[in-house]
């Protein structure tokens, strides 16, 4: 046995799949990942948005924390100023985010940053940020140095390194990347819509509760480099402040004085730079409930809590700046904002695929998959509701109500293209109430419309109220 | 440092080789004072502070250990092996102790809080068996610069192998230590790109699906039983794959420099019953248990109700060993308990004629035996460990329809190439641990070493197939920063 040939060997395993790695790189360098779709959409649309409302204006920037959790429509509708929802990923770690945020913003603007703390943590760069750079920013990747570089490029994964062959092979999966994150759920303000309470299924719900505590780190790089964003903006007259990120309230962030030290760590960071805190970590927790997928994401009705206090929190900036002239409050609202109010108080379970927006029929749906789709209300008190939907089911048939495992009602709807009125009493008891809609061809089952009105429990009533009743025919049992 | 992180690999390691073997060229005392401050930076690297602590507890058991090699005095015997005892106690037990006297009596006092020196469990056994045999005349009036190596040596300092001084004294003693010996370096290399491929892919893939089930079940959760077995399982490959990545590196390293290390796992889950099981796992503290402890306290040459008294204490203190916390004790029970079964089965199928269990059985109910244990060892506390145990009883539903999904062996996503799923992942480290061989029977190694044996080597494809996971150990660690070992802690 040659030594030299085994070290030979060695050498050469070590060589052949580093080629075969750099090699496969450098082919698809520059080239679109379906990963980075969402990304590169989301930065597009806000630009677009950024350039076409006058300044000066108030700019909500973050990860996704602030793209769900703030509101920058309902802001702008309370301060009277314009605001612009500037806030992407957070994958995209804070030196890129703020490298980004300087495209989004003018001279005039006051930003509000809302960074969620692992922004404040100098790690390795994250998947997120290597997919987006290597795909849609080569020139910024490029810049990065030689050790940096090597280190993203061996950090992706196989699947990551092949995805732009597979999208040129399938272009359907760039569609196809696109979720509940879709950025069809972006509004005119920027804001992110896929949050819509109404989507919050038992997974989701039970992914939300078995999260933990978040760990807080502020490393020194972060500190150096919001110092440097800071003095960027003041050079170009950019007034900032920021705000705690919204996240879940843990009972530890009391209780544990390690972690009231990091908080800490995080606002004198901000003291450092010179900006300034409209609230205090502890006014920005918000129980678990209100979150929709992630510590950060609230839901909807989250968000327009959050957007609230946060909007009283900033009324005493909004008074005394000069700002840009908002545009006329629109009065078409964005699809999901319809399904959204339709269908409030109304937790889904299983058996409903996602939201259709733009069905023929021009109102927001949502389409019933399985056999029966279950569904829940929770009220504090014993209460009397009233169930009212409207339901098409094109091949016609009967659609029971379940309520608990009991049937309740079963309505025999008509043959129809046109969405028929469901109507009927129910009682509801403290805690959880589940309802099931079961059909006897499900598969064309589409709900355009599904409200509980329960005593005080509604917001009063405008877009979204059920249409009057078509082809009824509830069989009370 | 970290052995797997580039520092390590492609600064110090670089660095301290050509420094060696220049320096040994010209003088092998030279060669050994570069390698012990190497080591010693090593050790600083993580907290300066405490090299004064390794570098006294190394000046005086050299001093007792000369001393006694000179002349066996029981009561300097004594006194350094409770001096040795009394630094470990005081840095790694004092919050234990008083955690549990506040348990025990109600009392409030503060604990103390003392920050655990890296490795300290490792150099201080090493250094009290040392005593231990020069009280017995069994080591040498050595060298300091050999003794200093000895005991900081940078492969074996942090989480062992537990070195004894007559595997490696003699070896900082000859020449040829200190010349380049490629088959050494080859077979170093195998060694490292095995034990970092265990590390960075399968070690740290496993924490993944581990470490979820663990910590839902500390905030309160009973997992279903699918999911406690799969977490416990991963958890039971994890632990396997990160230290045994660690020995072999170690191994590796260490051969790199011509130096040879006593190998501390061998299969250990293809073992058939408890008693086989700890001739494979940590091979080098169940062989520094059973030398300066079991031995001790009388073996098995008093009968055998004493002998499992001996078995038991043994364990016990072997788990308390690992850590300062009563769920390592528990773990050192429950594997005292399994010993002691074991033995007392193997004694009532003696008498009774009873066949063996096949060889399937016998793997399949051994590591069952240790993915329970390893519960304790992993959980946070008696709670966790409870609600888990619970979990794998049952008492959380079975989940196993909810578990299959995550058993696909690939994640398929329409707009992103597959990626290895979970029950992948498991499958890959359960075919490595059960059915591949390892990597010391391909270098032509055996559990039992014979007089016939040829020295290990590594051929041609055996170099090639290592390059190649050394490279996919290297991609990992590109993804984050490099995790520790767990046996770190201890």
């Amino acid at each position: 046995m040659n030594p030299a040939r085994t070290l030979a060997a060695f050498a050469a395993g070590l060589a052949v799949p580093a080629a075969l790695w750099f090699g496969t790189f450098f082919a698809e360098a520059g080239e679109p990942s379906s990963i980075s779709h969402w990304n590169h959409t989301i930065f597009e649309k806000k630009k677009a948005i950024s350039d076409a409302t006058p300044g000066p204006r108030l700019v909500i920037a973050g990860g996704s924390g602030a793209l769900y959790g703030i509101r920058a429509r309902d802001l702008s509708h309370e301060l009277g100023v314009p605001v612009v929802n500037a806030a992407l990923h957070a994958g995209l770690g804070q030196e890129y985010y703020l490298h980004q945020l300087k495209k989004l913003v003018r001279p005039g603007d006051t930003i509000v940053l809302a960074l969620e703390y692992q922004m404040y943590m100098d790690a390795a760069d994250s998947s997120v940020l290597i997919d987006y750079l290597v795909a849609r920013d080569p020139a910024y990747f490029a810049q990065l140095g030689l050790r940096r570089e090597v280190r993203d490029i061996l950090a992706m994964t196989p699947g990551r390194l092949l995805n732009p062959f597979l999208v040129k092979r399938h272009p359907v999966a760039v569609a196809l990347a696109a979720s509940l994150n879709s950025e069809t759920y972006l509004d005119a303000h920027g804001d992110a819509l896929g949050n819509a309470a109404v989507f919050k299924t038992e997974a989701l719900r039970k992914s939300v509760e078995a999260i933990h505590p978040l760990r807080i780190r502020v490393d020194e790089p972060a500190v150096r480099r919001l110092q440097e964003f800071a003095d960027w903006a003041r050079a170009n007259r950019i007034r900032l402040l920021a705000t705690h990120p919204n996240t879940i309230d843990f009972p530890e962030y009391y209780a544990r004085p390690e972690i009231q030290a990091k908080l800490g760590q995080v606002t004198r960071a901000h003291e450092i730079a010179g900006i300034p805190f409209v609230d205090g970590w502890r006014d920005t927790l918000f129980e678990t409930g209100l979150f929709f997928d992630t510590v950060y994401h609230l839901d909807s009705v989250g968000a327009t809590l959050r957007t609230h206090e946060l909007a009283e929190r900033l009324t005493p900036y909004a008074r005394a700046g000069r700002w840009g002239a908002v545009s006329e409050p629109s009065l078409s609202m964005h699809p999901l904002e319809v399904v959204d109010r339709n269908f409030r108080l109304w937790e889904p379970l299983s058996g409903f695929s996602g939201v259709e927006l733009q069905p023929p029929q021009g109102v927001p749906v949502i389409r019933m998959v399985g056999a029966s789709g279950t569904m829940m209300v929770h009220v504090d008190r014993a209460s009397s509701a009233r169930l009212t939907g409207e339901v098409r089911m094109e091949r016609g048939g009967d659609l029971d109500l379940v309520k608990d495992g009991r049937p309740l009602v079963r309505w025999r709807l008509a043959q129809s293209r046109s969405y028929q009125r469901i109507d009927t009493a129910v009682q509801l008891a403290p805690g959880d109430n589940r309802f099931s809609l079961a059909g006897a061809r499900p598969d064309d089952t589409v709900i355009a419309c599904l409200r509980f009105d329960v005593e005080g429990l509604l917001p009063p009533a405008g877009f979204g109220t059920c249409e009057a009743p078509r082809g009824l025919n509830a069989v009370d049992r | 440092m970290l052995f797997n992180s580039y520092a390590f690999i492609l600064g110090f390691l670089p660095a301290v080789l050509a420094g060696f073997l220049l320096l040994g060229r010209i003088d092998r005392r030279i060669g050994a004072a570069w390698l012990a401050l190497a080591s010693l930076f090593f050790y600083g690297w993580w907290d300066p502070r405490y090299v004064p602590l390794l570098l006294g507890s190394a000046v005086v058991n050299f001093l007792a250990g000369a001393s006694l090699a000179r002349q066996a005095s029981r009561r300097l015997l004594a006194l350094g092996i409770s001096a040795n005892l009394l630094l470990l106690g005081f840095f790694k037990y004092a919050d234990f102790f008083v955690g549990t006297v506040n348990l025990a009596t109600g009392t409030a006092w503060p604990l103390p809080g003392i920050v655990l020196p890296i490795g300290i469990s490792f150099y201080t056994f090493t250094q009290i068996a040392y005593l231990a045999d020069a009280y017995r005349g069994e080591a040498r009036d050595y060298d300091f610069v050999h003794y200093l190596l000895f005991v900081s040596y940078f492969p074996h300092l942090i989480a062992g192998p537990l070195l004894h001084h007559a595997q490696v004294m003699p070896q900082f003693d000859d020449p040829g230590t200190y010349r380049v010996r490629l088959p050494n370096v080859n077979l170093g290399l195998v060694l490292f790109g095995v034990g970092l491929f265990k590390k960075t892919v399968l070690a740290d893939q496993l924490a993944t699906i581990a470490s979820p089930m663990f910590d839902a079940a500390a905030h309160g959760g009973t997992p279903t039983a699918a999911a406690a077995w799969v977490g416990g399982i991963a958890y039971a490959l994890q632990i396997y794959f990160d230290f045994s990545g660690y020995s072999d590196m170690a191994l590796g390293l260490s051969r790199m420099f011509n130096v040879e290390l006593p190998v501390n796992f061998f299969s250990p889950y293809k073992a058939r019953d408890m008693v086989e099981f700890w001739r494979r796992w940590h091979m080098t503290l169940s062989a520094f248990l059973r030398d300066y402890l079991y031995i001790p306290l009388g073996g098995n040459r008093r009968g055998t109700g004493r002998r499992y008294a001996n078995l038991m204490v043994t364990m016990l203190l072997g788990g308390l060993w690992h850590g300062a916390s009563w769920t390592f004790v528990a773990w050192g029970g429950l594997h005292g308990l399994y010993l002691v079964a074991n033995h007392a089965w193997r004694a009532l199928r003696r008498r009774l004629g009873i066949p063996a269990l096949p060889a399937v059985a016998g793997i399949a109910v051994t590591f069952a035996c240790v993915v329970v244990a390893w519960v304790p060892f992993r959980a946070a506390d008696f709670a966790t460990t409870l609600r888990i145990l619970h979990g794998m009883a049952g008492a959380g539903g079975s989940g196993l329809a909810s578990s299959v999904p995550a058993l696909w062996p690939f994640v398929i996503r329409a707009d992103v190439a597959p990626e290895l799923s979970h029950g992948a992942w498991l499958a890959l480290a359960l075919a490595v641990a059960f059915v591949a061989p390892n990597i010391y029977q391909l270098t032509g190694r055996r559990l039992e070493p014979c007089a016939d044996d040829r020295p290990p080597r590594a051929a041609a494809w055996l170099a090639f197939a290592c390059g190649v996971l050394f490279f996919l150990g290297l991609k990992a660690l590109a993804a984050g920063e490099p995790s520790p070992f767990l046996y770190f802690q201890f």
